[in-house]
């Protein structure tokens, strides 16, 4: 039985096929990049350099060395946040955030403020940041995309608040990196950290963090350049690059850039949106379904709750139909407060581009059998 | 004719150089810098011919890229080359 996969918010388990050749390619073919003079040192450092210029191109960076490479989305933030954010510091969040982002501010015992809006209410978002940053604000942590809900968060105009208030901005593009426009020189934020896994169709075991501010190391150790110094370079990427580059996972990251760019961000979001909207039509009038879904879809995440099934039952179900979904907090137990899901949690289905028509109609069939 | 070396920090810095180097049809090579041209441990330098070197190092700093020296290479060794 064929999976019907609808979890890509987790991870984009179908990829294009040059993701994997250039995996297994790297793995033959590839040494450690940046450590010698030899043919497969340098092939490997080759792909390393245009996976970076390829980022900096499609996130509108302009210098590749601001391009770091991490294991995912949660080490940048984990990068991010420890950079500026000490205890007691005053960090302003929205009601949406994940545990990758409220964790580590947990940790270092920030004072964690949530600018609390309404779900889908643009404007509401931006007047609850608006309200709660001010003076003594140290830093602003926004989500770019819930990936509980799908809300694409206005973090333009939010970034504007930030650039008025002269206070430093970390975004989390874990659901828009590959789906929605991030042009970061004009977001102006001090560190956007994403997954390589998810909308960029790389491996798992790959992240992008785009630096434009001053970070402090996280690990320590050998990094190819400036070996007689005790202390880690301060130039980027090597600042934030310590040990062996997961060479086949960035190689792979290549190819899934390649894919996002021929196929384009904005047609990319179309053809979730197309999806969410189909999967919102045909189940809106099913008593036993509640959606979580604005006017117009936002993005390829959409989250429901059935009457009478819990969500892990409803899920394990489908699980067992060959139909793949997430339930639970989905590590986001703030968005499902912000929400009022918290008790129950949801059923996610999350679609990427390589979801089709026909598999979202075998959900929705099993769902109106439910 | 004698080779120049342009050094740089790190890899990332010496292949931003070769891509604007390579674009304007300047033929260079990258390579592990020479050891008694470093100072702080590991890097990377690229490799031009004496009649490009200038050409090469203007276009550099005119797109903005860092580098760290650049030496000449004769038949009595390396020598750092000032200004």
């Amino acid at each position: 039985m064929k999976t019907v996969y609808l979890d890509s918010a987790a991870t984009t388990l179908v990829k294009p096929p040059q993701v994997a050749k250039a995996v297994g390619r790297a793995i033959k073919r590839f040494a450690s990049p940046g450590r010698g003079g030899y043919e497969e040192s340098v092939k490997a450092a080759d792909v390393v350099f245009e996976c970076r210029q390829r980022a900096a191109d499609l996130f509108c960076v302009d210098e590749p060395e601001k391009i770091v490479f991490t294991m995912n989305a949660t080490h940048g933030l984990n990068i991010a946040i420890k950079s500026l954010c000490s205890q007691g510091d005053k960090v302003v969040v929205s009601g949406y955030e994940h545990n990758a982002v409220m964790r580590p501010l947990h940790a270092v015992g920030a004072d964690i403020v949530v600018a609390e809006s309404p779900l889908f209410d643009k404007q509401a978002a931006v007047r609850a940041f608006e309200d709660k940053i001010g003076e003594g604000t140290k830093v602003v942590v926004c989500t770019h995309v819930s990936n509980v809900f799908g809300f694409e968060l206005p973090v333009y105009e939010i970034a504007k608040v930030c650039q008025r208030h002269r206070i430093p901005l970390i975004i989390d593009a874990s659901q828009s990196a590959g789906t929605h426009q991030i042009n970061a020189a004009q977001l102006n934020a001090s560190f956007i950290a994403m997954p390589g896994h998810k909308g960029l169709y790389g491996p798992q075991g790959t992240g992008i963090l785009i630096c434009s501010d001053k970070a402090k190391t996280l690990i320590e150790g050998g990094t190819g350049s400036e070996s007689r110094k005790i202390t880690m370079p301060f130039f980027l990427p090597d600042r934030l690059e310590a040990g062996t580059h997961n060479v086949a996972g960035i190689a792979g990251l290549n190819e899934g850039l390649k894919f996002v760019e021929n196929n384009t961000v904005s047609a990319i979001l179309d053809h979730e949106r197309k999806l969410i909207s189909h999967i919102v039509s045909s189940i809106k009038d099913n008593k036993a379904v509640r959606l979580f879904t604005s006017i117009e879809p936002e993005s390829g995440v959409l989250s429901m709750v059935f009457e009478g099934v819990d969500c892990e039952t409803a899920a394990q179900m489908m699980a067992e139909q060959g139909i793949a979904v997430r339930a639970g907090l989905h590590c986001a137990p703030l968005a499902h407060k912000t929400a009022g899901t918290i008790e129950h949690g949801t059923v996610r289905v999350s679609v990427s581009a390589m979801t089709s028509v026909k598999e979202v109609n075998g959900f929705i069939s099993f769902v109106n059998k439910l | 004719m004698n080779n120049y070396y342009i050094t740089f920090r790190s890899i990332t810095g010496a292949q931003k150089a070769v891509k604007i180097l390579e674009r304007s049809g300047i033929s260079i090579s990258m390579q592990r810098t020479p050891k008694n041209m470093v100072t702080e441990g590991c890097g990377y330098a690229v490799k031009v011919k004496e009649d490009k070197a200038a050409a090469a190092v203007r276009l550099l700093k005119s797109s903005g890229v860092n580098y760290g020296k650049l030496f000449i290479a004769t038949d009595s060794g390396y020598r750092e080359v000032i200004g």
